[in-house]
């Protein structure tokens, strides 16, 4: 398997976002099937995108939160912060709160 | 390689004729419009063909696959850029939700990605339950799913395992 390097993506999606307009951005969300896939996959939130953004993959974070941190404080993870290289995380929880985001990573 | 889990009767007509993209849009399509593989676990796509067809008459494909222009959201620069659109898409849906396949979607017709990759977590607690893993701490059985935007990029798929 083969594949693009990481900051590609990054790039062309910031050079869209420079100069795209919110009507720009409405006909090309028409354009991707928008309509038919309402509802499909794991719901976008504010709330979500900033468990994306923390070094925890969003749904390692889901699984964490629902299923590990009602019995743990805190938990370790190995995470790739670029295709060769993998970092320890420490993210810990409020305890019995089963929504609950990661406290500090 | 990769694998892919379905019922026996398509994995014939995809090793006859190669794979093709879904014609509509399906609940289980949670990274877009796609076809969907395990990386690296035969294991992986038996137990998602078992769990979705109840007729005993499912089969596991590999293929090879080539990922083209790529997102992994176990990438920081990757999960950066996923997040930069789908922010805009919300702003710009007028009070409409936003999910991640339709992001993934956005992604795909903009031409900026051909694959993605993720984890896949196996339905949680209820899923530790059914196969005797009793510590709920316990981290749960995952593996990485492939989504393939581009059928070109599939080679040589044949099947490799068949239930009955």
């Amino acid at each position: 398997m083969n594949s693009s390097t990481g900051s590609e993506l990054l790039a062309e999606v910031r050079k869209y976002l420079s100069s795209a307009t919110v009507a720009d951005i409405q006909r090309d969300m028409a354009s991707s099937d928008f309509d038919a896939y309402h509802g499909i996959g794991d719901p976008v939130t504010e709330e979500s995108l900033a468990c994306l953004e923390a070094p925890v993959a969003f749904s390692t974070q889901l699984v964490l939160s629902k299923v590990i941190a009602p019995k743990v404080h805190v938990s370790i993870h190995l995470f790739e912060t670029s295709q060769s290289h993998t970092e320890l995380v420490l993210c810990a929880y409020e305890q019995g709160n089963y929504e609950g985001m990661p406290l500090a990573s | 390689m990769a694998f892919h889990g379905t019922h026996e009767v398509v994995g014939n007509q995809i090793a006859s004729n190669g794979f093709h993209l879904p014609g509509k849009a399906s609940a289980e399509q949670r990274m877009g419009r796609g076809v969907y593989f395990w990386e690296g676990s035969q294991r992986a796509a038996q137990r998602w063909a078992r769990k979705h067809y109840s007729d005993d008459k499912q089969c596991a494909i590999r293929a090879r696959l080539k990922l083209g222009k790529h997102i992994n959201l176990n990438i920081l620069e990757h999960q950066e850029a996923f997040s930069l659109i789908a922010k805009e898409m919300l702003r710009s849906a007028n009070g409409r939700s936003v999910s991640e396949g339709q992001v993934f979607n956005f992604l795909v017709n903009k031409g900026w990605i051909h694959t993605a990759r993720r984890v896949h977590f196996w339905d949680e607690k209820q899923q530790f339950l059914a196969e005797g893993v009793d510590e709920p701490w316990a981290t749960g059985p995952s593996d990485t799913m492939l989504c393939v935007y581009i059928t070109a990029l599939i080679e040589a798929p044949c099947i490799v395992w068949r239930s009955s």
